[in-house]
């Protein structure tokens, strides 16, 4: 019964990455021309040393490049006299002539502009850069933008500003993660200095495990994403934690009603090395303690995240970071249950420029989710245990062998552990024996090749075009069961028929060739001085799967491997837009329109509740998925008054009709609305700057309201009334709608102090909206227990009324 | 769960909150008509045999009665042979006594229902049910102290108490023998609870003081899962609250079990999912698609399901351990 395959690095493969190579070097070549120099370094923020990622540096001949996400550029032009423009937002323009007479290094550092307030922008890196970049379906946010958007209980959210931008919503309040362009939450890459994070959430989704002030930057790619990206069918959010300053010692310390933060960071060794470190903590279980109410007063709930990197510049052409991140949450009810569940990322990366061409990245990245459910009873303890992790290597490497092009290539390779699920129960009474249940491992491979080519072709034609190559190979040990063939595609326990037992290291199932090549292009046409036209199109595989079904996105949700009877996902997105600035770029509109194909998608059946079985198929079944919109989003960035307004129309359907019968299909086999299909979605986005140290900013937004399956009738089997429905997702919840506002006043240093202080005063869902988060039905009882024959609907509410913060922030 | 689930959220923010929509959701969603609704088994029990209930279904959030259908005729299959016609009884039963399944076997119906029904009328058919063998067991059920039990289904605020001078905790337990083969599923479908005076410890024969049945909305299922491989004895305690027994009554139980097979097991699941839905974990509401079709377009589908099954009663009488 054991497949034979070739492995992940046969003769073929090679031979096809050999035949791209050669393309990409014709077409390079032809661009070359020997009376060039070049010049290369690094963007440095003055005040801190950091770098700085994806800033243009232009000549007057509109020649120029962007950063590297390390930082670096190199950009080879014609020699002599040259003069460099260097734009970048929250920081003040450099014009710089150089004589150019050879080959140079020259380090850029950027001065923070000092009118702050007036420089608050999202969205952009520079006022006409979205018209030149090839980039589209992109939203780049800095620390100091996402600190614009109106806090969420005192704290800068990230995962809560990027839903307020087009293409981007969530299922609700109580819900984990966050959809992008129609995609469940497991098709999110989610990626903190390169680590996979698993759950990107605390307290089931009402924070998230960004801390605002470990941040430097985040990338949000729902499209058109670049060919070093590859795993997940929907999107990229890319986040960079703060290097630490380099020039001298300096951090934030936030104190809030139900959390507080602090930030420290300084140099090691002066312009050589540096540090960054942050941690935050809940305390909600201290403030339950104070309710006179037992039940209430016992609870456990909290998180904690830490947040650490320090990087050490053995020269000039060489440097290493570590970073890491570590959280936890608890919550737990006494005696009854308890959960914690927690992410961890390890990062190490070694840069290396072997020229002033070709820079050199090194990462080695370990990351781990796990999960706990606990159960203590007076006579026995139980605990449920699950998690992912994973280790990856990459080596990825960045070549500019001129103004027009800049080439990314690189490999990596990923191996994956999963602990589905496992149970103890540990008796105090010794005459009972203990029980110990334990799912299988299992265990993946995933390695990928990419490169891409950033083509300026000319001032108007800008092209990325790049191509990934990724395969998977689900490995022993492990028991496989196997089902009856006339199964018909869908797998149930009874169809068993026996059992293949792989050893260690066993390829299992195979995912390579053809379907593993994954093209990316993108197009940029700067139709005129103020307006561009973009086309993407983007293949992505994602070979592994949160499997979940309940009403919220839990914790608990286990990820499983693509493997003999689960498929990887496959998605082809195209996307078309434009963009066009008015009043020299204060004011920006983007019109975006995509349509995203999927197939090979899970769903789970009818009913199923996935937890805690090794054949995890028997609860699934596979289908097709598609999504489409048009976004549109008015920005405008410079002023007192900023903000944006952002409309998406969007649909996300699914289809399953692989079942023998009917009744094993999902709807019939007929399209149905995804559980995160919201047709319309607005968000309106303003920050007022009132005065130099005051500032408010609000945030109102509208959802369609999400799908939910109503029951459509009501009968009776075996004297049980029971509701019933044919179809899935059947209908809506009411609208979603939400109004927050927050207001920050610095407080004036007049004293020439080396510290500033900060009330942030909040009001999350401003007019107390009571926004469903589920509606369920119910018999109506007696005192007695016995049914009356009424039923009645009703809506559960996570947050029903206005809910006030106040924080204050210290800065020194 | 759901009670977990709202503490959770008083954690969190004290904000939740649930809002009585009966009225709009009926104004806002429903437009549907009745549906035709075929429920019913076959047995082996001598008394019961088989029988059908037919009914027309009400929108879900209206609270009158359900219509029975009368006036139809229904014909039992065992296999492809006709094992006769059933007998109207009232109210849109129908049954006939004589009708018993045995294991291994599998059944279907053909309900031929009169024009005067509208949409509901004409012929209707369950795909094939398939009656499996029931469990044996290998010891009689005995009890377990409350306090020794791995089952817990107390509410918050309560007392857990252990066996003391005057009362005890118990849950009922059994060893069974589950057949060969995978898809052996057990419904619970319902117990009987009798409590017998019996003072100052004295032997008896008592008579009954009070018998009190199982709510029908409890949905008890457990099935031969991947922990439970053909013939292999499993400890498992029948679904049910811990009893209290006091010094001086014996508490007798009377379970029903009724085999499923794995497709009326998914039936029951979902089902009971959907009973007891709502809560922050919940699975969400899920359709629910039995076996009743229409025979002239088997994508036409009825709701309710009917099955063959073997059914057995298990008893079990409880007193204070001192």
């Amino acid at each position: 019964m054991k497949n034979q395959t070739t492995g992940p690095f046969n003769v073929q493969n090679l031979l096809k990455m050999k035949n791209w190579l050669a393309i990409f070097s014709f077409l390079l070549s032809a661009s070359i021309t020997a009376q060039n120099v070049t010049i290369s370094g690094y963007m440095r923020d003055s005040a801190t040393g950091e770098e700085l990622i994806n800033v243009p540096i232009v000549n007057q001949d509109r020649q120029g490049t962007v950063t590297n996400v390390y930082g670096f550029y190199s950009l080879t032009i014609p020699a002599g006299q040259q003069t460099f423009t260097v734009s970048y937002i929250g920081f003040e323009t450099i014009i710089k002539t150089i004589n150019l007479t050879s080959s140079k290094s020259f380090n850029f550092e950027l001065k923070e502009s000092a009118n702050q307030l007036a420089e608050v922008q999202v969205n952009a890196k520079r006022l006409d850069e979205n018209l030149n970049s090839a980039e589209m379906s992109t939203t780049q946010l800095t620390a100091k933008q996402i600190k614009t958007i109106p806090q969420f209980l005192g704290e800068f959210d990230v995962i809560r500003s990027i839903t307020l931008l087009p293409g981007v919503t969530t299922v609700g309040e109580g819900a984990s993660g966050f959809n992008v362009r129609g995609g469940k939450t497991d098709q999110n890459l989610i990626l903190l200095d390169q680590a996979p994070v698993y759950n990107s959430s605390h307290i089931f989704g009402f924070f998230s495990v960004f801390n605002g002030d470990a941040v430097s930057d985040l990338k949000l790619y729902k499209g058109g994403v670049p060919a070093v990206f590859g795993g997940r069918l929907s999107s990229v959010l890319d986040v960079h934690q703060k290097e630490g300053n380099t020039k001298e010692y300096g951090g934030t310390i936030g104190l809030g009603l139900l959390s507080s933060r602090v930030m420290f960071e300084g140099p090691l060794v002066k312009d050589k090395a540096s540090f960054m470190i942050a941690g935050r903590r809940s305390y909600q279980d201290l403030l339950l303690r104070l309710s006179p109410d037992d039940d209430i007063n016992t609870i456990i709930a909290n998180f904690y995240d830490l947040n650490a990197k320090v990087n050490y510049k053995f020269n000039d052409k060489s440097r290493l970071f570590l970073s890491a991140y570590y959280g936890k949450d608890a919550f737990g009810v006494p005696g009854l249950v308890r959960f914690n569940w927690g992410n961890l990322g390890l990062t190490g990366r070694w840069n290396y420029l072997i020229n002033d061409k070709l820079f050199l990245n090194v990462s080695s990245i370990y990351s781990d989710y796990d999960y706990a459910i606990g159960f203590d009873f007076p006579t026995a303890k139980i605990d449920n245990v699950a998690y992912i992790n994973n280790q990856s290597n990459k080596v990825a490497f960045s070549w500019f062998p001129n103004a027009k092009h800049q080439v990314n290539f690189g490999a990596e390779a990923t191996v994956y552990d999963f602990e589905p699920f496992s149970v103890r129960a540990d008796f105090i009474d010794s005459a009972i024996a203990d029980i110990s249940i334990e799912l299988q491992n299992e265990y993946a491979v995933e390695p990928s090749f990419y490169i891409e080519d950033n083509w300026k072709i000319n001032n108007r034609l800008t092209l990325r075009g790049g191509l990934r190559y990724s395969s998977f190979y689900n490995i022993g040990a492990r028991d496989v069961v196997n089902y009856n063939p006339t199964s018909a595609g869908t797998y149930r326990n009874e169809r068993i028929i026996d059992t293949t037992s792989y050893s260690s290291g066993d390829i299992i199932s195979a995912f390579e060739g053809l379907q593993g090549i994954e093209p990316r292009l993108a197009i940029n046409y700067r139709s005129s001085e103020n307006s561009s036209v973009k086309l993407s199109y983007n293949r992505m595989r994602q070979y592994i799967h949160l499997i979940s079904n309940t009403t919220s996105s839990l914790p608990i949700d286990t990820w499983r491997p693509a493997g003999r009877y689960i498929k990887p996902g496959t998605a082809d997105q195209i996307a078309a837009g434009v963009n066009r600035n008015f009043k020299n770029g204060e004011w920006q509109l983007s019109l975006e329109t995509y349509y995203k194909s999927m197939r090979d998608l899970v769903d789970y059946k009818n009913g199923a509740q996935p937890t805690g079985t090794d054949n995890i198929e028997v609860d699934l079944m596979t289908g097709r998925g598609r999504s489409y919109g048009l976004e549109v989003q008015l920005d405008k960035k410079i002023g007192a008054l900023t903000g944006w307004i952002a409309y998406t129309f969007s649909r996300s359907e699914l289809q399953v009709d692989m079942g023998a019968t009917p009744d094993e299909w999902i709807n019939f086999g007929q399209w149905y609305s995804a559980a995160q299909d919201k047709p319309h979605d607005i968000a309106v986005v303003a920050a007022y700057a009132w005065k130099p140290n005051i500032s408010f900013s609000g945030s109102l937004i509208y959802q369609t309201g999400k799908p939910y399956t109503y029951p459509e009738s009501k009968t009776e089997f075996e004297g049980i009334l029971y509701p019933f429905s044919l179809t899935r997702n059947n209908n809506r919840t009411p609208a979603y709608h939400r109004l927050d506002l927050s207001m920050d006043v610095r407080i004036p240093n007049k004293k020439d102090r080396n510290w500033e202080g900060s009330w942030n005063f909040g009001v999350y869902n401003a007019y107390a909206r009571k926004n469903a988060f589920s509606i369920f039905f119910e018999e109506v009882v007696d005192n007695n227990g016995n049914a009356t024959g009424e039923t009645k609907a009703t809506q559960l509410s996570i947050f029903a009324t206005a809910i006030p913060s106040i924080t204050y922030n210290l800065n020194f | 769960m759901k009670k977990i689930a709202l503490i959770a959220a008083t954690a969190i923010a004290f904000t939740s909150c649930e809002t009585d929509v009966t009225d709009r959701v009926r104004t806002d969603v429903y437009n549907s008509s009745s549906a035709v609704s075929i429920s019913g088994a076959v047995t082996n029990v001598d008394t019961l045999g088989t029988y059908v209930e037919l009914k027309l279904s009400n929108p879900y959030l209206d609270n009158g009665a359900l219509q029975g259908i009368v006036g139809a005729s229904i014909q039992l299959f065992d296999g492809d042979s006709l094992m006769g016609a059933l007998t109207e009884e009232s109210g849109g039963r129908y049954g006939e006594v004589a009708f018993k399944s045995l294991p291994s076997h599998s059944y279907r119906i053909e309900v031929v229902i009169p024009p005067t029904y509208g949409e509901a009328s004409g012929v209707w058919e369950s795909t094939l049910d398939e009656c499996k063998a029931p469990f044996t067991l290998v010891f009689p059920l005995f009890p377990i102290l409350e306090g020794d039990s791995v089952y817990y289904d107390f509410n918050l605020g309560d007392t857990v108490n252990y066996a003391d001078v005057d009362s005890a905790y118990y849950s009922p337990y059994q060893f069974f023998d589950d057949p060969v083969g995978k898809g052996n599923g057990y419904w619970v479908k319902s117990y009987a609870t009798t409590k017998i005076y019996a003072p100052n410890g004295q032997a008896g024969p008592f008579d009954p003081q009070q018998t009190e049945v199982s709510l029908p909305a409890s949905i008890n299922l457990y099935n031969d899962d991947e922990y439970i491989e053909g013939q292999r004895i499993a400890r498992l305690n029948f679904i049910g609250p811990p009893y209290t027994v006091y010094r001086d009554t014996l508490i007798k139980i009377v379970y029903e079990t009724r085999t499923a097979s794995p497709q009326l097991y998914k039936f029951l699941e979902i089902m009971s999912g959907n009973v007891n839905n709502g809560g922050l974990f919940s699975v969400p509401y899920s359709p629910q698609i039995g076996n009743i079709r229409r025979q002239d377009d088997t994508t036409v589908f009825g709701l309710g399901y009917f099955y063959a099954t073997s059914v057995r009663f298990d008893s079990i009488t409880m007193s204070h351990p001192f």
